[in-house]
């Protein structure tokens, strides 16, 4: 069952690196950039709280894509429902963490994001939106295992899968060679993998580092 | 910060030092694990079970892995048998036949009237029916892939019989029918996340949830729905008993299953 795990996240990441968002040369290495250590995120993530932490800093991400989606006025109707919906919902996975981590969680004058010319077009809107939401949910799936409450396992579950629902129907819109879903197995990535692909991205201006 | 003797006082200052975050997300945990136990407090669990459940964040803490792999793999052979009746032809994945996977159907009647032809909604052109077709292998993987991982402690396939009465009489009926099976799905493996002591089956097992999830949300696409049912936040933690009543809507005849206990 680990070899199957292995295996496909080996096919995952090259389809993941084939979207352009990707870098993988660091995949699995200490961080050693000194500009790290200014990072909301420090690698390896030692507890529930960090987890947690790592999980808003992509929500917190993804809420704002998305809230300039909308207020682009480049998708049409059908496209625009969807990106609602998710911004919707992603809005309530940042407050749920949030809230779960109280004292602890990442706010919003901590971090600033710009997206350049990913919502410039629907097509480039629906090639960043699946870069994202396929980061993220290899994120979660990545970190189940880590995740040391039973009852935080659950609730982080209950986010992981409504991010597979949104990733299936950018494939659907994007009309992504594959089709709606890609395998038997969606594909885990390590904390290091997702934030070498957010500093490849340069979508975060503030806060990795 | 870290004085023992104030186990329950909380303090915003010592959440911000890793000793004190470790005890406020304990306490969290402990909140959220209640909240949990709850239905089975309601339900008459012995007092030894909901402590002992209280104490680790399980939610069936009489379940095995096994048992859990079990379950899971029912679920599976109920959703391939119901796609391989809607669809049998093409190449079945790598060391699947018909005659093992659906036995007491066959694979009848293996088409749905009215799905050839139809595409996702706009922009999207996309066959709904190659769609569908790679639902079927997905969840034939997932068949193979959890009676591998049991061996010799798989419930067998051949003491299930199912029954999905008009569900194949139309587009709309099978449509829907899909979405209430993969629905099921992401909950049956969510109401186990938490009950998995190997950490290896857990990251398998959440993959296979997130593929379900996509099945489902592909499947609300092609109706005109949200991706998810009511279009809220979260996906539902459901038990093997809640399970169990929506399958037994197919299920005519079964073993005697390890779950619920």
């Amino acid at each position: 069952m680990a070899e199957e795990v292995a295996r496909n996240a080996t096919s995952g990441l090259i389809a993941a690196s084939a979207l352009g968002l990707l870098a993988l040369s660091a995949c699995g290495s200490e961080p050693t950039n000194p500009a790290f250590a200014k990072s909301l995120i420090l690698l390896p993530l030692e507890n529930d709280s960090d987890i947690m932490r790592y999980a808003l800093l992509l929500a917190l991400l993804e809420v704002d894509f998305y809230t300039k989606a909308i207020a682009s006025g480049v998708l049409s109707s059908n496209v625009a429902t969807l990106a609602a919906s998710i911004r919707t919902h992603k809005t309530s996975h940042v407050s749920a963490l949030q809230s779960a981590l109280g004292a602890n969680a990442i706010t919003t004058d901590q971090i600033a994001f710009s997206f350049g010319t990913a919502l410039a077009t629907q097509a480039s809107f629906l090639n960043t939106a699946q870069s994202l939401k396929r980061t993220s949910v290899g994120a979660y799936l990545g970190i189940a295992h880590s995740i040391t409450s039973r009852s935080v396992r659950t609730t982080l579950g209950a986010i992981s899968s409504v991010e597979a629902r949104h990733y299936a129907a950018l494939r659907i819109f994007g009309n992504t060679s594959g089709g709606p879903v890609i395998a038997a197995f969606e594909t885990p990535l390590t904390p290091q993998a997702v934030i070498d692909a957010l500093e490849a991205s340069s979508f975060i201006t503030k806060g990795l580092a | 910060m870290s004085d023992s003797s104030r186990v329950f006082v909380f303090d915003a200052n010592a959440v911000q030092t890793k000793h004190g975050r470790r005890r406020f997300l304990a306490n969290l945990a402990m909140a959220a694990g209640a909240i949990a136990l709850a239905p089975m407090i309601e339900r008459g669990a012995g007092i030894g079970d909901v402590l002992r459940a209280q104490a680790s964040g399980e939610t069936e803490p009489n379940l095995t892995d096994n048992d859990i792999l079990n379950y899971a793999l029912t679920l599976e052979y109920l959703e391939a048998t119901f796609y391989l009746r809607a669809d049998s032809g093409g190449t079945l994945p790598t060391g699947a036949t018909i005659a093992a996977l659906d036995p007491d159907g066959n694979a009848t009647p293996g088409i749905v009237a009215g799905l050839a032809g139809m595409t996702f909604p706009a922009p999207s052109t996309q066959s709904i029916p190659t769609f569908f077709r790679a639902v079927r292998d997905h969840e034939i993987t997932h068949v193979l892939t959890l009676q591998n991982a049991l061996g010799g402690f798989a419930l067998s396939r051949s003491n299930f019989k199912f029954n999905f009465g008009t569900a194949f009489a139309s587009a709309s009926n099978f449509m829907n029918t899909a979405m209430a099976l993969e629905d099921t799905g992401v909950s049956a493996y969510l109401g186990q996340v938490a009950n998995l002591e190997s950490l290896s089956i857990l990251s398998t097992l959440v993959t296979i949830q997130a593929v379900e999830a996509e099945h489902a949300a592909a499947v609300g696409v092609a109706l005109g729905q949200p991706v998810i049912a009511g279009d809220v936040p979260f996906d539902t933690a459901k038990t093997t008993t809640q399970v169990l009543t929506i399958a037994n809507g197919f299920i005519t005849q079964a073993p005697t299953l390890p779950f619920p206990k």
